[in-house]
């Protein structure tokens, strides 16, 4: 190993992270050389100083700002709340109707536009017929995964049912908040939100499915990409 | 940082575990759960539990802005920013990675873009906040680092101007070794969980953090002045 070598494990080192083999051999190279054992030393000193920089404490008023924004918010989305629940709808709707005709046999009309009347009233109606609507698409969508059951690999099929199971929870959860706090922006946001990825992953995995049917090997990569975004629900941005 | 702490560590030998990072995880598992009853909470319509959770992480990330921006004001911005994003995702998050971490991510990414977006126009703007603490200085309009991190850190505190000056090295910086830098050293964080907030390899992160030690201590301890203070051991 050339001087060099050993000096860029040196944070490595100082950071405790190197095998025993390899720290045994920087141990015996810093008994013999000064410089090395110079730069740990100033390395464990910038990490030390770095350590003990001191907190920097916003003012108070970046939260009064913030808290501000929200209660504004707030007020603007209780307003715009009939409009985007009735979107969600016609979205969840528009979805299930072009798959079933896609893919399932016809079947007699579904009672979604007695559900779409209902949204005109409240906030709780809008959102109890939005879930409804989300249902029977979830509904429908399973049953034709469950129709094409052993279709995918069962290592990319158990991934995507573990993801399922997740996003049902977070749907049972929702339930219970909006349970308790029927009024919460968040909780009906958080409900919506859970039924629209549980949607997507369904979606996707029936057009997976198709795709591997097909022997479209690139389209079906596509589509397990989009189904590893729809799965990363960490990702903020 | 100044030649004398340097050398008061040159007897030190092997790697020490590292001891808790005051203003940093202390007991990560703990702290995780506790922001995950707190979300649970602000899902439930608890409107406090949001203000609790700024309350917990608002004085790490406004560090992280401070440090990455050297500007008080755009530090500020960027905090309100940050967690009124936070706000508006927290329906789509779902718990996989720490709320920490999640929020970290959000905060270090929204500031490597508005660095990138505003160099241009930072070499032509001069900061009135510079203007301040530094008025008989150079007439350039583009505020070097140590003039920036002048005003943007309070001059009274512990540690006095050594760790002014280690302030301004790290506002020296590039920026992506900084972000990493800031998290490892400062944050405390781990190799692995930087990668996933900066979106890079493991090795990425161990690189840039160790090149923004060498440069640090090149900063600070100069080898003209290593000599002579080792040779006053």
């Amino acid at each position: 190993m050339s001087p060099d070598s050993f000096a860029d494990r040196m944070s490595d080192y100082i950071d405790g992270v190197l095998s025993a083999a390899e720290r045994e051999k920087l141990d015996a190279h810093l008994a013999e050389c000064s410089d090395c054992r110079a730069l740990v030393s100033d390395l464990r000193s910038v990490r030390r100083e770095a350590r003990s920089l001191p907190p920097l404490e916003p003012p108070e008023q970046v939260w009064h700002s913030i808290a501000a924004r929200i209660r504004t918010r707030h007020g603007s989305a209780a307003r715009r709340s009939r409009f985007h629940t009735g979107l969600a709808v016609a979205a969840a709707l528009v979805l299930s109707v072009s798959l079933w005709i896609a893919i399932a046999p016809p079947e007699p009309d579904r009672p979604y536009t007695e559900g779409q009347e209902a949204l005109a009233d409240m906030v709780t109606e809008e959102l109890r017929a939005a879930e409804a609507h989300y249902q029977n698409a979830i509904t429908g969508l399973e049953q034709i995964i469950a129709e094409n059951q052993g279709s995918l690999p069962s290592e990319l099929n158990q991934t995507i049912m573990e993801s399922l199971d997740l996003i049902t929870r977070t749907i049972d959860e929702s339930r219970n908040a909006m349970a308790t706090n029927p009024d919460s922006s968040v909780a009906q946001e958080s409900l919506l939100e859970a039924f629209r990825r549980k949607v997507t992953l369904l979606r996707n995995t029936i057009l997976l499915i198709n795709e591997v049917r097909k022997g479209e090997g690139e389209n079906a990569l596509n589509l397990i990409d989009e189904i590893r975004e729809t799965d990363d629900p960490s990702n903020p941005i | 940082m100044g030649t004398s702490s340097i050398v008061a560590s040159v007897n030190e030998s092997g790697p020490s575990p590292s001891p808790p990072y005051e203003h940093a995880p202390t007991d990560a598992g703990e702290r995780r759960a506790e922001d995950d009853r707190l979300v649970a909470r602000l899902r439930g319509g608890d409107p406090d539990a949001f203000e609790t959770l700024y309350r917990r992480h608002a004085s790490s990330i406004f560090g992280l802005l401070l440090r990455m921006l050297q500007n008080r004001a755009d530090a500020e911005d960027l905090l309100q920013e940050i967690f009124l994003q936070a706000h508006d995702k927290l329906p789509s998050f779902e718990g996989r990675s720490a709320f920490g971490t999640w929020l970290y991510r959000l905060g270090v990414n929204r500031c490597l873009d508005h660095l990138r977006s505003r160099s241009a126009k930072e070499q032509a703007r001069t900061d009135p906040l510079t203007l301040i603490s530094s008025s008989s200085s150079s007439s350039s309009s583009s505020p070097s680092p140590s003039r920036t991190a002048a005003a943007a850190f309070p001059t009274t505190r512990p540690g006095g101007t050594r760790s002014l000056e280690l302030e301004r090295a790290i506002g020296e910086l590039p920026p992506s070794s900084r972000a990493a830098f800031l998290l490892k050293d400062v944050e405390g964080y781990e190799h692995k969980e930087i990668s996933e907030m900066l979106g890079i390899a493991v090795g990425t992160s161990k690189s840039l953090v160790h090149r923004a030690r060498m440069q640090l201590r090149e900063r600070l301890n100069p080898p003209s002045a290593r000599g002579k203070t080792r040779g006053k051991r």
